[in-house]
């Protein structure tokens, strides 16, 4: 691998003087000499931003945000009175405050997220073995895990340009409209935002390109995801109530087991992809919050209410994060072991 | 006396028996029929007072009489007047039988010896009536100036307020400046009826009660002071000299080396605040305790806990060990500090930035960097197909 | 080891209990247009994945071009063109965008990429349909271009997997004919497969018989038919007037009797009213002197000499009834 990867770099270095050197010529695609991998990510980028579902998907995003960043730009003025003066964080407000018509901004990409993540990578490996398309690709000096990397990377890419340039966009919005410029501290919160979200759809994506791996027909994998995206945001729920009603303490409980009880039913829920990023965007868009789970007298005695430095809000939703990271990684590792492990054979 | 009292028609008998009488306190009788009578035969005044005296001449004769009245004996410096009524009187008739009240009013002066001063009323020469003014005290023409009280004892952060009379003794109105020589920092404010004045107006002869207020600064020394203050009219300049004893101050500050009052703290997690605890104070104080007030299951905890002596001006370094709950979530808390001597007590309130342990946060990275890890695994295992 | 440009020794692969190429060792020179012939599952396409590095051989060893196909299968494969079964493009793009692609994922230099792509769609007569998405490509135009995309990388070494499938006859023979002009225009070493054997039979120099993932027999067609029917190499059908009556049947015992006794007959086999004989030397006189003289009749005589597609057959039927 070592070797590989010093022999990849090698050749990234010769290629990128060559595209230095190069004449400049236009070809169809403007790009000179890069690694198979560099290709291969750069066709499934241009591939992913002209294919329909992708810009579907996109309007449908950019509709809804912009839509909640409507409500919230309306709604600010109202959100800034009632709120205390110490904490102003106008800013954030335009990604967490509604009047209940639209949900806001965050809350729209965490049910759109995985539906993008999915759309993204349901299709990855299979359509290409039912196109025929695989075995003619890995029979290219080209590694076989490029292939799986390049997908994940460049639908990776993607999302990650859409939702920068979604955060921008409202970030530009609210310039204009507030005419007041973020803190140092808004703004790194947002692009924290923005950060998790990308992490939260590429585990959807990851998720979604496992499938793919999976099943052979792209309409079974994609079927797959949204059964899962379905499982988590309706029916996880019912049923965590449902053991919430089961387990619930007696009356005569003592404090002790109601947090318990509190922090399980939490502690359930927070299996939840979509209760993770909630939790962690919530923090990081609203930073007076202090604490995820119940709270014990004890503990609010003596505090003064006032916002979070941001690493401190970083720090109280780490478990979420990570959580969220790993996830990601697992759903790779599996999609990348189940395809590594299979042998490519014409459609 | 016994000359002055004679009458041209009196016997010697009778002057004798009235010179007796006079000296018993008895009614004046110069003739068998008409009497001159005053209850206040001998009276004791101040200088300066005006004497009213009723007088009545009576006619205990079968027929009218007419007698000149006159006053004689009077020092010259005394005036006089004689009314019935409205009216200056000169003669007076009296009806058989009848009497007449007559009003002597007496002017004392202000500049007026000590001691007795007789004179006489005579009716003529008729009736005779002696009379006599003990004057107190010695007469002056000048402005008094005097408190009863004019030794005050307080701390320096006490204002002093005294209270002076201040009297006119002259015959007429006067404008008092009032002025004082305290040292330097001290202010001195002069009340009269309540007011904040620099100069006040009295009457001859009557007096104001001038209260005057002494703020020493709050770091003066221990000691005794001397304030002199004065009343300066155009006739006169009158002074007093009120003593200021100031005690010692107490003063008590506990607060950082650099006067910032917030620290962070790591949850669960000891931290140790330099705090310096100073003797504003003039005195020395002794056994300052210091406690905390702290949210639960915190621990404050001060290294000394107790310090024994401080004296004036000086500072004491004390290291406040503060140690959050392990619960603690992150924000800020309120701690209060508080060094308490027996007569001063400082609070210094400690805002507490709480920050969560970073350990679940390697704890994260390490699960990440495991998940990774197993990715490069991978990568090794089956990157080269 | 040089002078074998694909070289298979010992290669085995199994999956689960069943093994799908055994011990199987091949030699193939440079220059040389192999045949692989086989059955469906008979591990042709086992075979070609292992020496592309696709998948890795439980024993044995792979080399192509000298280099170990398991170990280095990024260098093999830049060395080797391969056209899978059926093989599939991006059907959004135009042919002349999937082979620039091709192209591009062997470091070839965009605008290198495209003038050579064009050459090859010239060559390989697409070029009026360069423009045109894959996905309106017809089955033949697909394998044309199929391969372009296995030329664009000028390569050392060409497999073909079944290349002729579902084409029409004048569509394979084209593409046979494109398949030899440019390999020896190039000097490719080409490896077919194909369970078709008349088509592999005209253009291979050698052709290899894969049977249950073993190599049973190798070389040109008349050695091949010597190593398979060493001891019938001639064939001969013969068809009867078949007598009904009894005794008629007891000439025809008597006729096969006659026959087995005969010089140099092997073999014979009556399937219905043919007889089959098989002879190690040509004595058909003699063969129908006998049938005349037992009074059979004789509706036609047919002499055969076993081509690629009898050897075949018959030894896939002789497959087929063993099982």
């Amino acid at each position: 691998m070592a070797g590989n990867l010093q022999n990849l770099f090698a050749r990234l270095k010769e290629k990128g003087s060559q595209s230095l050197k190069g004449n400049g010529s236009a070809g169809k695609r403007e790009s000179e000499v890069l690694s198979p991998f560099r290709v291969i990510v750069s066709k499934e980028i241009s591939d992913h931003i002209r294919s329909w579902r992708f810009i579907i998907l996109l309007a449908v995003i950019a509709m809804a945000c912009l839509g909640s960043v409507y409500v919230a730009v309306a709604n600010i003025g109202e959100a800034l009175k009632s709120d205390d003066p110490e904490n102003p964080f106008i800013f954030l407000k335009l990604f967490t405050v509604s009047d209940g018509t639209l949900p806001p901004f965050f809350v729209f990409v965490s049910f759109l997220g995985p539906l993008l993540g999915i759309s993204m990578g349901f299709d990855a490996i299979n359509s290409e073995q039912i196109k025929g398309t695989l075995s003619r690709v890995l029979a290219q000096p080209v590694h076989r895990d490029n292939l799986l990397n390049a997908k994940f990377t460049a639908a990776l890419y993607v999302i990650s340009v859409m939702f920068f340039a979604l955060g921008f966009l409202v970030m530009g919005v609210g310039l204009i409209v507030t005419g007041l410029p973020p803190t140092a501290g808004e703004f790194l919160r947002v692009v924290f935002f923005i950060i998790i979200s990308i992490f939260y759809v590429s585990f959807w994506l990851n998720l979604s390109i496992l499938f793919s791996v999976k099943f052979r027909q792209p309409a079974t994998s994609a079927l797959a995801g949204i059964a899962t995206w379905l499982f988590f945001t309706v029916f996880y729920g019912i049923i965590v109530s449902v053991v919430a009603k089961a387990a619930a303490p007696s009356e005569t409980a003592t404090t002790q087991q109601v947090v318990s009880y509190q922090e399980f039913i939490l502690n359930l829920l927070r299996v939840l992809p979509s209760q993770l990023f909630s939790d962690a965007t919530s923090t990081l868009l609203v930073p007076t919050v202090r604490s995820l789970g119940p709270l014990t007298m004890e503990q609010v005695v003596g505090t003064i209410p006032g916002p979070l430095p941001l690493g401190q809000s970083l720090l109280l939703v780490w478990p979420q994060i990570t959580g969220l990271i790993a996830a990601t990684i697992l759903c790779f590792i599996l999609s990348y072991l189940s395809f590594m492990r299979r042998e490519v054979r014409s459609r | 006396m016994s000359l002055l009292i004679r009458k041209k028609r009196s016997l010697l008998l009778t002057g004798m028996l009235l010179s007796l009488l006079i000296l018993n306190g008895y009614t004046a009788v110069v003739s068998d029929s008409v009497l001159l009578y005053t209850a206040y035969r001998k009276i004791s005044v101040m200088p300066g007072t005006s004497i009213d005296y009723p007088i009545d001449l009576i006619n205990n004769s079968k027929e009218v009489i007419n007698v000149d009245m006159s006053l004689s004996g009077l020092p010259a410096s005394w005036t006089y007047s004689m009314k019935v009524g409205a009216y200056d009187i000169r003669q007076l008739s009296v009806l058989p039988g009848e009497k007449k009240s007559i009003s002597l009013k007496v002017d004392v002066p202000m500049k007026v010896n000590k001691g007795n001063y007789r004179f006489q009323l005579s009716a003529g020469e008729i009736a005779t009536l002696p009379m006599v003014v003990n004057i107190s005290e010695q007469g002056n023409y000048t402005t008094e100036f005097t408190t009863d009280q004019a030794n005050m004892e307080g701390n320096a952060t006490s204002t002093f307020t005294y209270t002076a009379s201040l009297r006119n003794r002259t015959p007429e109105k006067m404008q008092y400046a009032f002025m004082a020589d305290p040292p330097a920092g001290w202010s001195v404010i002069f009340r009269h009826s309540y007011k904040q004045v620099t100069s006040a107006e009295i009457n001859a002869n009557s007096k104001a009660d001038i209260q005057i207020e002494i703020d020493p600064p709050d770091m003066a020394e221990a000691g005794k002071y001397r304030v002199p203050v004065r009343a300066v009219s155009s006739a006169s300049t009158e002074q007093l000299v009120l003593e200021v004893v100031i005690t010692g101050t107490f003063g008590i500050e506990l607060t950082t080396p650099s006067g910032l009052l917030s620290t962070s703290l790591i949850a669960g997690k000891k931290k140790n605040v330099e705090m310096v605890v100073k003797n504003t104070g003039s005195s020395e104080l002794k056994n300052i305790e210091l406690s905390a007030a702290h949210p639960v299951n915190w621990t404050v905890t001060f290294d000394p806990k107790k310090i024994d002596k401080l004296e004036a001006g000086k500072n004491a370094t004390v290291i406040a060990t503060i140690e959050a709950s392990k619960k603690a979530i992150a924000g800020d808390y309120v701690t209060t500090m508080e060094a308490r001597a027996p007569e001063v007590n400082s609070k210094a309130v400690f805002r507490i930035t709480v920050k969560t342990s970073m350990i679940w946060g390697w704890v994260g990275i390490l699960i990440i960097a495991l998940a990774l890890g197993s990715v490069y695994y991978l990568f090794r295992k089956y990157g080269r197909r | 080891m040089d002078r074998y440009i694909i070289e298979l020794i010992d290669l085995t692969k199994v999956y689960g209990t069943f093994t799908a190429v055994d011990k199987l060792n091949l030699a193939i020179p440079r220059g040389e247009i192999y045949g692989l012939l086989g059955p469906n599952g008979a591990g042709k396409s086992t075979a070609i994945l292992m020496m592309l590095g696709l998948t890795e051989p439980i024993s044995g060893t792979v080399n192509v071009c000298g280099i170990n196909s398991t170990t280095n299968p990024i260098e093999v494969r830049r060395k080797v063109g391969y056209l899978p079964e059926d093989v599939g493009f991006y059907e959004d793009y135009t042919g002349l965008e999937n082979l620039v692609y091709t192209a591009r994922l062997n470091s070839i230099p965009p605008v290198e990429a495209e003038e050579k792509a064009m050459s090859l769609l010239e060559r390989v007569g697409l070029k009026d349909e360069a423009g045109k998405k894959a996905g309106k490509y017809s089955r033949g135009m697909r394998q044309r271009l199929g391969l372009a995309d296995v030329l664009i990388k000028s390569p050392e070494v060409i497999i073909l997997d079944e290349p002729t499938l579902g084409i029409d006859p004048k569509g394979v023979q084209e593409l046979l004919d494109l398949i030899v002009r440019l390999s020896k225009e190039e000097g490719h070493t080409v490896l077919l497969s194909s369970h078709h054997l008349h088509q592999v039979q005209e253009i291979c120099d050698r052709v290899g018989l894969i049977v249950n993932g073993k190599l049973i027999a190798e070389g040109n067609i008349a050695s091949l038919s010597q190593q398979l029917f060493a001891d019938e190499p001639l064939s001969l059908e013969a068809g009867l007037k078949m007598p009904t009556q009894n005794n008629d049947v007891s000439r025809v015992e008597n006729l096969i009797e006659t026959l087995r006794n005969l010089e140099g007959v092997m073999k014979v086999n009556l399937q219905g009213n043919e007889l089959h004989i098989g002879c190690s030397q040509d004595n058909t006189e003699k063969i129908v002197e006998a049938i005349i003289k037992n009074g059979v009749g004789l509706s036609y005589l047919n002499k055969k000499e076993y081509g690629l597609n009898e050897i075949y057959n018959r030894y896939f039927e002789e497959v087929n009834n063993s099982r």
